[in-house]
């Protein structure tokens, strides 16, 4: 009786940490189609809608995302031209072009904006959420057509550092390609900030070509976020250094 | 000179082509201000109405326009000031000139430049080089300082050795001190996870060594604290230009919710402001002078009163809030010692391109308080914002 009931638990136990492996397969899957390699340079593009769908403003930004969480976020813009943004694992500063100065900023400053910096620039789950599989749903992918409610996996993500900008995710991702399809994104204080939808690019469908973003939180705006192009790059380990960016540098 | 801004001006049209970071900012801008009937140069008004009051309105117009060729950076600014009533000033200058070259772990930098340190907002008591007049009411880029610099980088380190003003290190010590000196400056930094260290030191021509440490530690998702302190051997203030030793210190707090609202507070002893005792002195003798009916040595007594430099004791607290396109913001400064406060209330709207800034500040307190006695009982502003 007694074996019996350790080879229940050996197998209840090993089915959990399968299913664990399979969740966070799955979100590496997820992964790949946002980034695709470790060392990036992505040239985004942001759009944000008002509530009555008029368009309100346009930003670009480059993007260099390195190993071990590091990225670095230039703003392109002219209204924000000078601007960058330096991640270091769960350290976050900003430089302004007026003062020449790095800013020490906490996760929660990296959400400011209809466009969060944290939005822009992680762009993988993978390093920053321990994945479980809640089960199998359909899930409305957008439109009118029943094609468009499609099979899905759920999948529950936690957060697992505290610098990161979401402390709970719900992901949807299709069935058959794993690719992300939605995901809700909660904040520390478990209030849902924004709903993602992700577009697959019809004619690279290895990537998401964009992510569309609806506030819940405050203004319940929409953003776009559109990666125009994604280019392996290694950067020099002193752009990764928030003195070495008050040189304002040229960092093309 | 002008000439040479003039050619910096063509230069940066002509990086325009190929500069990748080339742009600029047109800027319009309105300024209102209120006289105080309190304090030495009011009185001094009264007395001899051909003494102004301190307290104008004016406008003006401005273009900036910034490029980079290979090692030459350039920041340049051209700017024209009317005053109600007055007369109208057309200035140029160069906010930044200067090559800069980077190989490997360091790089150096030769010219006219901003270099920005320390960690507060309100106060900087270790920005040695810039020396950045804090808390304007609208604020654009600042004016570099002549700087030959070196630096080196490590992965979670940085070390800079700037030489400030160099052109001025054979002005004898009628030189103005401190702020406009000939200086060394070295500063070393150092990451650690979330905290970053800061060590400073200088040293001034005439006013001599200092030397000071800086912290700001992340403490958690919504929290961030900073530190700054700075021991000087010597420093000048409005009644003693060759004081002795004094301390400056700074601690600060900021908090950031998730609908987008922010709270800072910061305190700060400078001890190289006048001290309480030198303030009283400073009053008794605008009471003399003011029942002597000498509006001349009355009005010289303003001079004494920069609204930066008060009050040893300070205590600073900022509210902001960024709901969509718009940042609203209420600031006070508190000083304990007369409460005397300056309270400002800002707006500001980004839209796709445009920018549009207003300020309000009103400068108040008791019968007494040196914020009472400024020139000014308040100020606005209201800035158009036009970058490409």
């Amino acid at each position: 009786m007694r074996l019996l009931k350790l080879l229940i638990l050996a197998l209840l136990t090993s089915a959990a940490a399968a299913q664990a492996q399979d969740a966070q397969a799955l979100v590496d899957a997820a992964d790949r189609y946002r980034t695709g390699g470790e060392s990036l340079q992505v040239e985004t593009q942001i759009q944000v809608y008002g509530r009555d769908g008029s368009a309100e403003k346009e930003r670009r930004y480059t993007v260099f995302v390195q190993p071990n969480r590091q990225s670095l976020v230039l703003m392109r813009s002219p209204a924000e031209q000078g601007q960058k943004v330096l991640m270091l694992g769960d350290d976050f500063w900003l430089l302004m072009p007026a003062s020449q100065r790095p800013l020490r900023i906490t996760p929660s400053q990296k959400l400011l904006g209809d466009a969060a910096t944290g939005d822009i620039a992680t762009m993988s789950w993978r390093d920053d959420y321990q994945a479980r599989l809640v089960g199998e749903e359909r899930c409305d992918i957008g439109g009118s057509n029943s094609n468009n409610n499609v099979p899905c996996w759920h999948l529950h993500l936690e957060a697992q550092r505290k610098g990161v900008s979401y402390q709970r995710i719900e992901l949807w991702l299709g069935k058959a390609k794993h690719e992300p399809i939605k995901a809700e994104l909660y904040v520390q204080s478990e209030k849902l900030a924004k709903e993602a939808r992700f577009v697959i690019d019809p004619k690279q469908p290895q990537w998401v070509s964009e992510m569309v973003l609806t506030d819940r939180l405050s203004n319940h705006k929409e953003t776009r976020v559109r990666y125009l192009a994604r280019t392996p790059r290694q950067i020099p380990e002193t752009w990764l250094n928030p003195m070495f960016l008050a040189r304002n540098p040229a960092l093309d | 000179m002008k000439r040479a801004f003039i050619s910096g001006w063509i230069a940066c049209a002509t990086l325009s082509a190929s500069a990748a970071d080339f742009g600029g900012e047109l800027r319009l801008q309105r300024n209102w201000q209120a006289a105080s009937s309190d304090g030495p140069l009011p009185q001094a008004h009264a007395l001899q109405p051909l003494i102004p009051s301190g307290a104008a309105n004016s406008s003006r117009a401005e273009a900036e326009l910034h490029g980079r060729w290979q090692a030459l950076n350039v920041n340049a600014l051209l700017r024209q000031d009317h005053t109600d009533g007055g007369s109208r000033q057309t200035r140029s200058r160069f906010n930044e000139l200067y090559l800069a070259h980077e190989q490997g772990a360091w790089g150096a930098s030769l010219g006219k430049k901003i270099v920005s340190w320390d960690v507060g907002q309100a106060f900087r008591p270790n920005d040695v080089v810039q020396q950045e007049d804090r808390r304007t009411l609208y604020p654009t880029t600042l004016e570099g300082r002549e700087v030959v610099q070196v630096e080196h980088y490590g992965a979670d380190a940085a070390s800079s050795l700037v030489w400030v003003q160099p052109q001025r290190w054979g002005e004898g010590a009628t030189a103005p001190v401190a702020s406009n000196e000939s200086a060394w400056a070295a500063r070393h930094y150092q990451r650690q996870g979330a905290l970053d260290l800061h060590g400073f030191a200088r040293l001034g021509r005439h006013s001599g060594p200092s030397l000071g440490a800086a912290a700001a530690w992340v403490a958690d998702d919504a929290w961030s604290l900073t530190a700054s302190a700075r021991w000087l051997q010597r420093h000048a203030t409005a009644f003693n230009p060759q004081a002795g030793a004094t301390t400056q210190l700074l601690l600060g707090a900021s908090w950031t919710g998730e609908q987008q609202q922010s709270l800072m507070i910061e305190a700060w002893h400078d001890g190289s402001n006048p001290s309480d005792a030198d303030w009283r002195a400073w009053q008794q003798r605008n009471a003399t002078l003011q029942a002597a009916h000498d509006p001349l040595a009355l009005a010289s007594q303003a001079s004494a009163l920069q609204a930066n430099r008060l009050r040893q004791d300070n205590v600073f607290l900022r509210l902001a809030w960024q709901p969509g396109a718009w940042t609203w913001s209420f600031d006070t400064l508190w000083m304990p010692a007369d409460h005397g406060r300056m309270v400002t209330v800002s707006g500001q709207w980004q839209g796709d391109r445009w920018k549009l800034y207003g300020a309000l500040r009103r400068f108040a307190g008791p019968d007494g308080s040196l914020v009472a006695q400024l020139p000014q009982r308040q100020a606005a502003v209201l800035a158009l914002v036009w970058p490409f």
